[in-house]
């Protein structure tokens, strides 16, 4: 019995050590940035090291400085607003496209018969060998042919008509839902198309919103794709301007803070909101197998 | 009666028939169109010279995007592949970490979902964001880290981070082990879930310590879960960009970082590619980390079918 409570002492022990080291390492950036980001200029430029915390009291004006700074005279409202309000739209574009086409793919997989179903399902999976990463290059040759730079095309159509892990990931979902649901719906004369809006895409909303988190997820953090076409001040995406604040204000810690501060809060704050479909959809996936 | 109903019925499926195929050839035709037609092109691209990114420029270059990117042993491109690997290696370690994280957290101890949670808040980070914080904590002079090791162990132990190459690629490695493990941590928690409890408890009677049933039994079962995250983890440090090219602008004299050491592949692509017009230079490095990529999958699931067998 004491052998026993002992072992269990021990092991509660380096449970906790290892939590607190890691959550110690995890938090160092996210207190570093914070606390940069309210330190003054003055007090970071004459310190001969890292401040902990700020002496001179708490100092808010990189925010300011931030929020309101127009960089660009062409565009009417500061950088940052335009950045957001350009982020926001192409991930509402985008990302609707996203989840409704590859769920119609995946509905169709899943509940509909037609010829070569499982050769096309196959060869949809076979598009997954080649990785995104690879396609950066050739695909930046593409969009210059078709005269797509300096626009948003090159960001929204293409992933707009749904992709391989997205169908993979629904068709699961849809297979789980029982057949006679959709003939009973047949019945009462809704068509092909109708029992996907009526029936699949309702009784599926725990996979769409999984889905369109982390869609969104990608969208908003995107830097990649928004780099290489929007070259335009205007079409600048949050990131893009992050990035452009962090060179003009490149002797300002503070202010370089406040903006990588800026960027993280929104999704930190989805997360630790909607955590549940979060964790949940990320390993929803693989548990199947 | 009865014939017209079945008429209906088989028009009713031929029709379902048509739209089924379209439907799943709507996401099929767009990646033909976006992908299929660029993987050709670039391959074409790779043997000759091309002005303003227009394929039909095209002039035959009798090999010299290889012979410039493969004679020199010195040259960038050796470099970038060399971090590449380094950066790609620091999976292997955030994989060990979120593998031991996982374990802990699937005893269920008091605040052991809250540390889940925590942990997993660096993945949803902006790569962006990540770069910013991270380059100002590597600050030489008053940057967090140097910080802390000076008080701790010294002037000595400050870390040249900003001129040293050898310090400057950890960079890199040390980011990625603080914002990847949150994956591992969360599939690791689902596949560990998937044990059957049983298995520990007759491994207990049968005299097995703590360790012992970690290697017997949750080892082994976890095996393709352990693939998978390889393999996603090594598909993540090849693609390794952003990050990559914010902590490491291109300095004046043309590198990133001191002697090219914060430049990976899709870097070095990308400054070939767009930064400096050489169109087939970047191709030939998209196919190489194509070709590279292609081979560790296939090892892997080599690896799965031998390795994970029993799943």
């Amino acid at each position: 019995m004491k052998t026993a409570n002992n072992k269990n002492f021990m092991g509660s022990i380096l449970f906790y050590v290892v939590m607190i080291v890691f959550l110690l390492f995890t938090a160092l950036p996210f207190y570093v940035g914070l606390i940069t980001s309210v330190t003054s200029s003055q007090e970071l430029a004459t310190s001969m090291e890292f401040i902990w915390w700020p002496k001179q009291g708490l100092d808010l004006s990189s925010y300011f400085t931030i929020l309101l700074d127009d960089m660009f005279a062409s565009t009417a409202l500061p950088t940052l607003v335009v950045g957001f309000l350009n982020t926001l739209w192409i991930a509402a574009i985008s990302v609707t496209g996203k989840l409704f086409f590859s769920g119609l793919a995946a509905y169709a997989y899943a509940k509909l018969e037609f010829k070569w179903k499982n050769q096309l399902f196959i060869l949809q999976l076979a598009t997954m060998m080649v990785p995104t990463v690879c396609m950066i290059m050739p695909s930046y040759m593409f969009y210059n042919m078709l005269g797509w730079t300096d626009s948003y095309l090159p960001i929204i159509i293409p992933g707009l008509f749904g992709n391989a892990t997205m169908i993979f990931f629904f068709r699961g979902f849809f297979e789980g839902i029982p057949t006679s649901l959709l003939e009973a719906a047949k019945m009462d004369g809704v068509g092909t198309f109708g029992c996907y809006i009526r029936i699949m895409m309702p009784l599926a909303i725990p996979a769409f919103m999984a889905q369109l988190i982390f869609s969104f997820l990608g969208v908003y953090n995107s830097y990649t794709g928004p780099l290489l076409y929007l070259t335009q001040d205007y079409q600048m995406t949050l990131q893009l301007a992050l990035t452009q604040i962090t060179t003009a204000y490149a002797s300002y810690p503070n202010i370089k803070c406040a903006a990588a501060v800026i960027g993280l809060l929104p999704m930190v704050i989805i997360f630790l909101t909607c955590q549940k479909f979060f964790l949940e959809g990320l390993s929803a996936g693989s548990v199947k197998e | 009666m009865k014939k017209m109903s079945v008429k209906k019925s088989n028009n009713l499926r031929q029709q379902e028939a048509r739209l089924g195929l379209i439907f799943v050839l709507i996401p099929l035709c767009a990646w033909t169109f976006f992908e299929g037609f660029p993987v050709v092109m670039s391959f074409a691209a790779m043997f000759g010279d091309i002005k303003n990114y227009n394929i039909t420029t095209f002039t035959w270059n009798n090999f010299e995007s290889f012979k410039f990117l493969f004679s020199n042993p010195q040259s960038a491109f050796w470099t970038a592949l060399g971090n590449t690997f380094f950066v790609t290696s620091a999976q292997f370690v955030s994989l060990a970490v979120s593998l031991i994280c996982a374990v802990l957290l699937n005893q269920k101890r008091r605040f052991g979902k809250v540390c889940e949670v925590m942990f997993f808040v660096p993945y949803v980070c902006s790569a962006v964001a990540v770069a910013i914080m991270w380059r100002w904590m590597f600050n030489e002079d008053v940057g967090v880290i140097n910080n802390i090791l000076v008080n701790v162990c010294g002037e000595s132990a400050r870390v040249h981070w900003m001129t040293d190459p050898k310090a400057y690629r950890w960079m890199l490695f040390i980011i990625t082990v603080w914002k990847d493990p949150g994956y591992g941590i969360i599939m690791y928690k689902a596949a560990l879930k998937n044990i059957d409890r049983s298995l520990y408890e007759a491994g207990r009677i049968d005299g097995a310590n703590e360790w012992q049933l970690f290697k017997n039994i949750t080892f082994p079962k976890l095996s393709s879960t352990t693939l998978f995250l390889l393999l996603a983890g090594i598909i993540t440090g090849m693609k390794c960009f952003d990050i990559a090219k914010i902590v490491s602008p291109l300095t004046w004299t043309g590198t990133a970082g001191p002697n090219n050491s914060g430049l990976t592949m899709v870097y070095y692509a990308y400054l070939q590619g767009v930064t400096w017009d050489n169109i087939s230079i970047a191709s030939v490095i998209s196919w190489v980390l194509f070709i590279i990529i292609f081979i560790l999958t296939l090892i892997n699931m080599k690896a799965k079918k031998y390795w994970g067998g029993e799943e």
